[in-house]
């Protein structure tokens, strides 16, 4: 997939087609993050309070990836444990990542979504084709985080981040390695799902206030090009990036 | 273990994600050596003659060792790499991994009930 004109043009020129359609952007508008369950971490589906059923998705996986204090990888896999499936490593970890291909969906005239593509639903309305990824920093890094491979769409922090709530926090969001005006960004997709999104700048940089002294999920949207016209209308890709802010001593 | 161990190890704990000093549990040392607190779990560090012992405990509360599961290495040396066995009550023994100065050990124990997994990082 190529963009053919400056991504800040591309991501609102899109956007707007997309609206346009009448699809709400909470529609097919789950991500994936990483959040602590029963002392363990776990890879979460879902969207703000609702935490869906991860352990079924885990084949559209493409990657889970761990890393040290350095960035260097370290062996990680997902382990079922019940109803979620938990972190699995064979060292501590920094950080860890994930992507997931959630395949080709398309929105009939009755409303239901499909797994099929437009050239499978004869009364289509919308298709669509969702990429999904995931960065969570289980400490705050020493380094500046880097790019990782398999994630095209990535927000990466400007400088460290602050650890209190109301901080103001600087993050970068990142499309096939390059600074990407105009993504939508959540402040904290768990706990305000529904907010009005921020909007990366000329330099893909968006700018607020840290909103939780706990878990904070950021998540970022662009909706790209199709490269398959005839099976969806564009590609969706949301990234989120977790991170912990410390509560105080007990 | 040293003082200066278990100063080191407290300023590990201070930095990871789920030991810092608001974990559930006492970060005291029961048995000389040194405790890091990982999440709700306990996991003290000592050094004998045979090798590293470790205790471990779930909010102050004994684990018996006979339903964990775990290893210990140096870090960059793989080859170190013991797995623990049971002694008694909530110990376990990595026989013959005795850390020098300059080491960094990560233990790791596996509540075999659970699958649960819990790292400890000892700077020596």
């Amino acid at each position: 997939m190529k963009l053919t004109a400056r991504p800040a043009m591309i991501g609102a020129l899109l956007f707007g087609s997309v609206v346009s359609l009448g699809i709400s952007t909470q529609v097919q508008a789950h991500g994936i993050w990483f959040a602590q369950r029963a002392r363990q971490l776990a890879l979460i589906y879902g969207i703000g309070a609702d935490d869906l059923d991860m352990v079924k998705r885990l084949p559209l996986l493409n990657s889970m990836t761990g890393y040290d204090d350095n960035w260097k990888p370290v062996p990680t896999r997902l382990r079922v444990a019940g109803v979620v499936p938990v972190v699995d490593s064979d060292a501590p970890t920094a950080a860890l990542g994930a992507t997931m291909d959630y395949g080709v969906w398309a929105k009939r005239s009755n409303g239901e979504w499909v797994n099929k593509g437009r050239d499978e639903v004869s009364d289509a309305v919308v298709a669509e084709h969702t990429m999904k990824s995931a960065v969570f920093l289980a400490k705050m890094p020493k380094t500046p985080v880097p790019l990782l491979a398999g994630h095209l769409l990535q927000i990466i922090p400007q400088g460290e981040i602050p650890q209190e709530l109301g901080k103001p926090v600087s993050l970068k969001v990142y499309f096939q390695g390059k600074p990407f005006a105009g993504a939508q960004v959540l402040t904290d997709f768990v706990n305000d799902p529904d907010m009005p999104p921020l909007m990366t700048g000329p330099d893909g940089v968006a700018v607020f206030r840290l909103r939780n002294q706990g878990l904070n999920v950021i998540a970022a949207t662009i909706i790209a090009k199709t490269d398959q016209p005839k099976k969806y209308d564009y590609i969706e890709y949301r990234a989120t990036l977790s991170f912990i802010l410390p509560h105080a001593e007990e | 273990m040293t003082r200066r161990t278990a100063i080191i190890a407290g300023l590990i704990l201070a930095a990871g994600i789920s030991g810092r000093a608001f974990a559930h549990g006492s970060t005291m040392s029961h048995h000389g050596g040194t405790m890091v607190v990982t999440g709700e779990t306990q996991i003290e560090a000592v050094n004998v003659s045979q090798g590293l012992e470790v205790y471990v405990s779930e909010e102050d509360i004994p684990h018996e060792a006979t339903g964990l599961a775990g290893s210990a290495m140096i870090v960059d040396r793989p080859a170190s790499r013991v797995e623990l066995l049971a002694v008694d009550g909530n110990r376990m023994r990595a026989p013959g991994l005795v850390p020098v100065a300059g080491d960094q050990v990560i233990v790791t124990v596996i509540d075999q009930a659970t699958g649960l997994k819990s790292f400890a990082t000892y700077k020596y």
